[in-house]
């Protein structure tokens, strides 16, 4: 979810719950203050009523004399029971809002003992008008208003801030959505405005820095490595081979040697590999030019033609001759040669087929062979191998890696014993 | 004909095999293992050939080849380098260098490559390669036993020219398989295809009138000779 929603939700359920609350407590608190002003009221009025009894009046005239609703009762033995407030239930008077059965409302009231010239009264003040329902809802209503300006004002703030304050944040993102460390991008920000996101920009620049620092040694590392493997490898084949020109070797030292040379060879085939992949992660590889990939396959078919005679392979070619693609021709000749070698290698041991087939599209390459035992997901994978120990598991890696920098995507099927490896070569 | 070469190697193993291995095939080396050593021993003495490794302690190979070329002395160059790169490859022909071997080579793959140099610098050309009764003419790739032509394949002579330039060394498969197929070795070492195109030869060469010349030796390789 985008931080701007995120804020706004949160913002708006945080303000809708405050604002509720403090409409329960004002409610409760102008309930209260009103109820204790209608006692005061109240009292007031007693006193009053209280005095005019003491000065004769008699309580038909005291009636009419106070403005609150007054129920005199003469009771015939003097109690000794103190004043107390209480609540009364009150008709509705003129209101059309509400039905009938429901017109009533508790109205606040004083009862209190009084007696005068041996006369004995028991007086009920009621309170002429009340209105707590009323005042709920308008603090209802209030806490409404309030709420919607509340959200309104949080979704339009937030939306400001997002677009201004956080501005610099996301163009940080974008710019860093494009850095492709291979490609020895320097990252530039623009100054930011904000504390933390010029904190931010500087953080991550030093950090891309020392990243970019980081690669190159250890790609130069790698690099160095490789190629200074090499010697000590020189030197290990030259030994071994003048240690077999020797005639007294008996027959067990031969095989003994030959095994150490079968190893190095491994050895020297797997850097060689490993030297072409550190190039191709590395990007080193010259700017694309048009090449003709029927000349390509056939140039190259040429170099496999004893190993396709020798294992009787029956080679169909449906080749379009028009298709050119952009391609470093270094890198195109690396990807045919580690494709047909592959179809040779893993083809039947005698009259299994090679198809290839060139489209705009397409290039399809397609070999009889074996079942495939493992995983055919992985093929693509460095070091890959499917169990036989004379492939080093790179080639198809390799392949891959110069699809994967020219775009072409590169797929494998295995249908009624053809094993296909399909280039999408359609370059946009 | 004595052939001497200067070889100009830092990785004094590795040096000491190449020249081990050159003078058991008669020819003279001489070893420098520094860009200035070398530079004294191109003074002091005439060479068919000289090897040289392009990462030298005190100087680059190339720089070496320029040097040569400027003294305009007459000898063949070959460039050992443990780098493969197409660059380096090209620097090196630019120069004057003329074969570019990467390390690591076989000892049998160099020595035909000198021989190879060394032939085309002294025939012009016009080279005959010989074993007892075979001669191979290098220009038109015609093979003779004495008067006899032999109809050989591009790989059946090739393979002919590489075991007279290594005879009577033990020669590996692998050797021969990446001096034939180069980058496609692997292919042949897993195949049987290297026996069969020694077969096909070594038939073509005992119908012709040759002695058979190719021995094989149990689980280690090939030795073209008596």
């Amino acid at each position: 979810m985008k931080l701007l929603y995120k804020n706004i939700i949160i913002n708006s359920l945080a303000s809708l719950l405050i604002i509720c609350f403090g409409g329960i407590i004002t409610y409760f608190f102008i309930v209260n203050k009103i109820k204790q002003e209608s006692y005061e009221h109240l009292t007031s009025e007693r006193i009053s009523v209280e005095e005019k009894l003491k000065k004769g009046l008699s309580p038909n005239e005291l009636q009419n004399n106070i403005g609150d609703e007054i129920i005199i009762k003469e009771i015939s033995a003097p109690s000794n029971k103190k004043p107390f407030f209480t609540t009364v239930a009150k008709e509705e008077e003129a209101n059309e809002d509400y039905e009938e059965g429901e017109a009533e409302f508790e109205a606040q009231a004083i009862v209190f003992d009084y007696s005068v010239n041996n006369k004995y009264y028991n007086i009920t003040i009621i309170k002429s008008y009340d209105n707590d329902e009323a005042l709920g809802e308008n603090i209802l209503n209030a806490v409404m208003i309030s709420a919607i300006l509340m959200v309104l004002a949080i979704v339009f703030i937030n939306t400001f801030i997002y677009r201004k304050i956080w501005a610099p944040f996301y163009f940080t993102l974008k710019v860093l959505k494009h850095f492709t460390i291979s490609r020895r991008d320097t990252l530039t920000f623009p100054k930011a405005k904000t504390a933390e996101f010029e904190q931010l920009n500087n953080a991550i620049t030093l950090m891309a820095e020392k990243i970019s620092h980081d690669y190159l040694s250890l790609k130069e590392f790698t690099e160095n490595a490789s190629h200074e493997i090499q010697t000590p490898l020189a030197v290990i084949n030259s030994k071994i081979e003048m240690c077999l020109q020797d005639t007294q070797l008996s027959p067990q030292q031969a095989k003994m040697l030959m095994e150490a040379s079968y190893a190095v060879n491994n050895l020297v085939n797997l850097n060689k590999g490993l030297i072409i992949l550190t190039k191709l992660d590395n990007n080193q590889i010259d700017a694309p030019v048009d090449v003709n990939i029927s000349k390509k396959i056939y140039s190259r078919l040429n170099l496999f033609e004893d190993f396709i005679q020798e294992k009787d392979i029956d080679v169909n070619l449906k080749i379009d001759d028009s298709v050119v693609v952009k391609i470093d021709p270094v890198l195109a000749g690396i990807l045919f040669d580690n494709l047909i070698k592959n179809a040779i290698k893993h083809n039947l041991p005698n009259g299994g087929k090679i198809n290839i087939e060139v489209t705009k599209e397409l290039i399809k390459i397609a070999n009889t062979g074996a079942q495939p035992k493992v995983n055919t997901d992985k093929f693509f994978e460095r070091f890959y191998k499917e169990g036989s120990t004379e492939s080093l598991g790179l080639g198809l890696a390799i392949v891959k890696k110069i699809c994967d920098i020219y775009h072409f995507n590169i797929l494998y099927s295995h249908k009624d014993g053809l094993h296909t490896i399909t280039l999408n070569i359609k370059q946009v | 004909m004595n052939t001497s070469i200067l070889l100009v190697e830092d990785e004094k193993l590795l040096s000491e095999s190449i020249s081990q291995y050159l003078s058991n095939s008669g020819i003279t080396c001489t070893q420098a293992y520094t860009y200035n050593s070398a530079v004294n021993k191109i003074a002091e003495s005439e060479f068919d050939c000289i090897v040289i490794d392009i990462g030298l302690p005190d100087g680059s190979g190339i720089d070496l080849i320029s040097y040569i070329k400027k003294k305009k002395i007459e000898a063949g160059l070959i460039i050992i380098s443990a780098r493969n790169s197409v660059d380096d490859k090209l620097e090196g022909f630019t120069t004057g260098a003329d074969d570019f071997i990467v390390k690591p080579f076989h000892l049998s793959e160099l020595n035909a490559r000198i021989n190879a140099i060394i032939r085309r610098k002294k025939f012009n050309g016009k080279e005959v390669l010989e074993f007892h009764e075979i001669s191979v003419r290098l220009e038109s790739r015609s093979v003779f036993v004495k008067e006899n032509k032999i109809n050989l394949t591009k790989k059946e002579f090739d393979l002919l020219v590489y075991f007279i330039s290594n005879a009577n060394k033990i020669i590996t498969k692998d050797a021969i398989a990446y001096n034939l197929w180069k980058n496609n070795a692997d292919l042949a070492i897993s195949s049987d295809i290297i026996y069969t195109h020694i077969k096909n030869l070594r038939k073509k060469l005992i119908e012709g009138g040759s002695k058979d010349y190719v021995n094989a030796i149990y689980g280690i390789g090939y030795k073209f000779g008596e």
